[in-house]
């Protein structure tokens, strides 16, 4: 991405000679402007209402945003899904929905995907931390980063028997005060000690993931992404008695990012070892909560019952 | 209908949607997917007629989830919130963008993308959905109406 004359062809210099001021005007005069990411976004109406309400603002006051989205509207239209990827896709779907039981164990995860999600939430922090005087690179769009991760149906790892219930491998995803670094993201001593410990558990090897998260909950024992990936790690390892624990820890903290799925991780590592009474209760309040595990929960904690008040043979 | 026959009859809309919010194919499987086993889920509930109607709106849901927990979002609100008044006036080039009399709103566009932006032809591809060729021949006739403008201020 450039804005520079000497990238442009013989035709862009010839018609665009003496006008590099005025362009370099617009630049600045629009350098804060939304990335294009989130004007789309706001034109599907596809933001968090208050997000929305403040896009919707910025687009009746800007000429050019709206001149913008207007003009990418206009483009060709969203290519249709190839008959290869809709298979693909089926598969998956059909893979997803049998292997997930549960239903909560799949959250949509916009930045676990391609093994790079860690490394692409850095490049996220990078590009904004980088574009305080010019125009976002919106080619990234969106930058995988938000924060609730989709384990591909092929990472659908415990199986469920009768009655264990079944999870699914939660992707890397970072809370609030990792992602709210203000520098630099090679200068984030956290996220770079994290990684070594998020590749290994990317990479399924789970006993060393084990032991970089446990060595980095000494030095970040607030941190709730070492606490949640352990105990997640521990349960991937079926070391479900040990990821209670941590994710005990992770619940306890409180992160608006991780709750929820603490909650229900923790859950199922209670039932999986047994601690059935700690696991229905907590399975009955994410039910009566409104969290993406709640039908999940639901189901779970019937299942529960139902084996419970069975009469065993 | 079964819900295999869900998906070949809605795959398509769904994904086109998806597409259009995220312009990432990769995204747009993901929260295809994640649609279809929503209705999976729900489908005792569900009547055919409230499709594909129902699924955009699990998309448009799920593309909102993202966006809650994105920093971009939160830096974006907050530097809206400071956002200094504007460094100058619109140049003339800025006026002659936004109201060039036969430019059309993907011209508009492209120019923006181009040279304000500073994205190549590949990239304003990818943004727009359209091909490299149909981005080229687009910048190369809005370069022409710039021409007959510049000529014509330069006079």
């Amino acid at each position: 991405m450039s804005t520079r004359p000497e990238d442009w062809d013989q035709d862009e210099q010839q018609a665009l000679s003496g006008l590099e001021d005025q362009l370099e005007t617009i630049r600045r005069r629009h350098a804060g402007g939304p990335p294009i990411e989130l004007l789309r976004a706001a034109r599907a109406g596809a933001l968090p209402d208050e997000v929305q309400a403040a896009m919707g603002a910025h687009l009746a006051g800007s000429a050019w945003s709206r001149a913008l989205v207007e003009g990418l509207e206009a483009g060709g239209d969203a290519p249709a899904l190839d008959r290869l990827s809709e298979e693909r896709l089926w598969k998956r779907i059909d893979t997803e929905r049998r292997t997930s039981s549960s239903g909560a164990s799949r959250r949509w995860a916009p930045w676990a995907y391609g093994g790079a999600a860690l490394a692409a939430s850095l490049l996220i922090a990078v590009s904004l931390s980088r574009n305080d005087g010019r125009q976002p690179p919106t080619a990234q769009v969106p930058a995988p980063a938000g924060p609730v991760a989709v384990a591909p149906p092929s990472a659908a790892v415990a199986p469920a028997p009768a009655l264990a219930l079944a999870f699914g491998k939660p992707g890397i995803k970072l809370s609030a005060a990792a992602l709210t670094w203000r520098g630099a993201a090679a200068e984030n001593p956290f996220l770079a000690d994290l990684e070594p410990a998020v590749a290994a558990y990317r990479e399924g090897d789970y006993a060393r993931a084990d032991a970089l998260f446990t060595a980095l909950t000494t030095r970040y024992p607030r941190s709730v992404e070492v606490a949640f990936f352990l105990g997640a790690t521990r349960m991937l390892g079926d070391n479900f008695a040990g990821a209670i624990a941590p994710l005990s820890d992770a619940l306890a903290m409180q992160d608006p990012t991780f709750a929820d799925d603490a909650a229900w991780y923790l859950a199922v590592a209670e039932q999986r070892s047994g601690r059935v009474t700690e696991a229905r209760r907590r399975l009955e309040q994410l039910c009566a909560g409104g969290s993406a595990f709640k039908a999940g929960a639901c189901d779970a904690e019937q299942r529960l019952l139902a084996a419970e008040t069975t009469p065993r043979p | 209908m079964e819900f295999e026959a869900l998906y070949r009859q809605h795959v398509q809309a769904v994904f086109r949607f998806a597409l259009s919010i995220t312009r990432r194919r990769d995204l747009a499987e993901d929260l295809t997917s994640d649609a279809f086993l929503a209705l999976h889920r729900e489908l005792a509930s569900i009547d055919p007629s409230q499709l594909p109607g129902w699924l955009l709106t699990v998309v448009r849901n799920r593309a909102r989830d993202m966006w809650r927990h994105r920093l971009v979002e939160e830096r974006y609100a907050e530097r809206e919130r400071r956002a200094p008044a504007p460094v100058a006036d619109p140049p003339p080039l800025e006026n002659w963008i936004l109201t060039g009399a036969d430019l059309k709103p993907v011209h508009r566009a492209c120019l923006m993308l181009r040279y304000v932006w500073g994205m190549s032809r590949a990239e304003i591809a990818t943004e727009t959905g359209l091909s490299e060729t149909q981005v080229k021949g687009h910048l190369q006739y809005a370069l022409t109406l710039l021409r007959k403008a510049h000529g014509v201020r330069e006079a």
